[in-house]
């Protein structure tokens, strides 16, 4: 059955503690609300890649992690775009 | 990029407005409540300390969630509260913020399917971008805005990750880099290992792209080099020195860079991804555009990969499931 609307201000302190409907981040757990800590989709799942391979795992980063995660990949493997430079090597 | 701040006083007054919007409805007016997640949930409280106590005595609640991994709606206590949904004038579906508009479709769509006879919609806040507008809505934002209600404190934005001590000074590249003793970075990747200083600073000069650079201890640890387009960030070349790697630059940089790409509006930020991590970068939601592929020999071979910055859902898989 529905709750009164008095039962349900009532019940507030339980339906926080159990976080409803809140998305984990995948790495460290914090509560996923989007202005708050970030909400980033990982994962293939809705990707629409020119390739059309299978999907892969799917889940969701706060921006922190998903900072720590990129910054990570990029410094160990650059992004580049390398390009004639005016300086040649000969 | 715009942070909003809505402070308990101005939610009060939406909360009070739209309590006041209800009760024109007359007999329309809806008597079956369903809050959308936790923020449909405090914003609820607000509101019906705004209805007149004979009307709060009228009220059924019945939460709704909306499930972003699974794409699921759970109706809380589906089998029974299904008659009083049905047998209610109107449901009153209600949360704090609209950002692509796809949990709130989705939980109308499952609320009609149920048998709601109507589904009045409001939200406090929505976002531009939205493909779904409900019936009531307080604020209006940009698509890259954030907006903030309800909160004891208000986040500011940050470089680094919490539990890292922040270090390093990051600038703009300058003329004086060009006069540094070590030239470039040392990379392990041959063909950035070419690119000097004086290299950047030209580019920066001459053709209009953005380098900034992380600096500890007076030495360059790494640099990102950036164009704004109209509609698009490029992360043309990021390189961090092996010396200097793992103490979070990358992500200081990488995060400033997203920053200014949200502040110039842009929808998405594109970059070249070496080919073997490819499948890392489409973790992270790169997507490859499939437009080119670069091979500069020595084992290095670019895609081209790009990452939407706004919100975005399968209108057509929503609207006809």
């Amino acid at each position: 059955m529905p709750i009164s609307l008095a039962q349900y201000l009532e019940e507030a302190p339980e339906r926080d503690q159990a976080a409803i409907g809140l998305e984990l981040c995948e790495d460290c757990g914090v509560p996923l609300q989007e202005t708050i800590a970030g909400y980033r989709p990982t994962g293939e799942q809705h990707a629409k890649h020119a390739v059309g391979e299978p999907v892969g795992a799917h889940g969701a980063k706060c921006s922190d992690c998903y900072f720590d995660r990129l910054g990570t990949l990029a410094e160990e493997y650059p992004i580049g775009r390398p390009t004639a430079v005016r300086r040649r090597l000969v | 990029m715009i942070t909003h701040f809505l402070g308990t006083e101005e939610v009060d007054g939406y909360a009070r407005d739209i309590a006041e919007r209800l009760e024109l409805l007359g007999s329309d007016f809806p008597l079956v409540w369903c809050p959308l997640g936790k923020s449909g949930d405090k914003l609820s409280r607000r509101i019906a300390a705004a209805l007149p106590l004979q009307r709060r005595k009228q009220i059924q609640v019945v939460p709704v969630f909306y499930n972003k991994k699974e794409k699921t709606v759970t109706v809380t206590d589906q089998d029974a509260s299904v008659a009083s949904i049905r047998s209610a004038a109107a449901v009153f579906l209600l949360d704090s913020s609209i950002h692509s508009g796809a949990s709130m479709l989705a939980v109308m769509n499952e609320l009609r399917a149920l048998g709601a006879q109507r589904v009045v919609t409001y939200s406090l806040v929505v976002k531009q971008s939205t493909h779904f507008v409900p019936h009531f809505f307080g604020v209006l934002v940009g698509e890259h805005d954030r907006t903030l209600f309800l909160l004891p404190s208000i986040p500011n934005n940050r470089l680094f990750k919490p539990s890292v001590a922040p270090s390093g000074v990051l600038r703009s590249i300058c003329a004086n880099d060009c006069l540094r003793q070590s030239r470039a970075l040392d990379t392990g990747v041959a063909s950035l290992d070419k690119i000097t200083w004086g290299d950047l600073w030209y580019e920066k000069q001459a053709h209009g792209y953005e380098v900034y650079v992380m600096e500890v201890d007076g030495e360059i640890a790494a640099y990102v080099k950036i164009k704004l387009n109209s509609k698009t960030m490029l992360i043309d070349t990021f390189a961090a020195d092996k010396q200097h790697q793992g103490h979070g630059y990358g992500a200081a940089l990488l995060r400033w860079s997203e920053s200014l790409a949200r502040a110039a509006n842009c929808a998405a930020i594109e970059l070249w991804a070496i080919a073997n991590k490819v499948p890392m970068y489409r973790h992270l939601r790169f997507v490859e555009t499939g437009r080119e592929v670069m091979d500069l020999g020595d084992n290095e071979r670019y895609h081209h990969m790009r990452r939407e910055l706004l919100y975005t859902f399968d209108l057509e898989q929503l609207t006809h499931e």
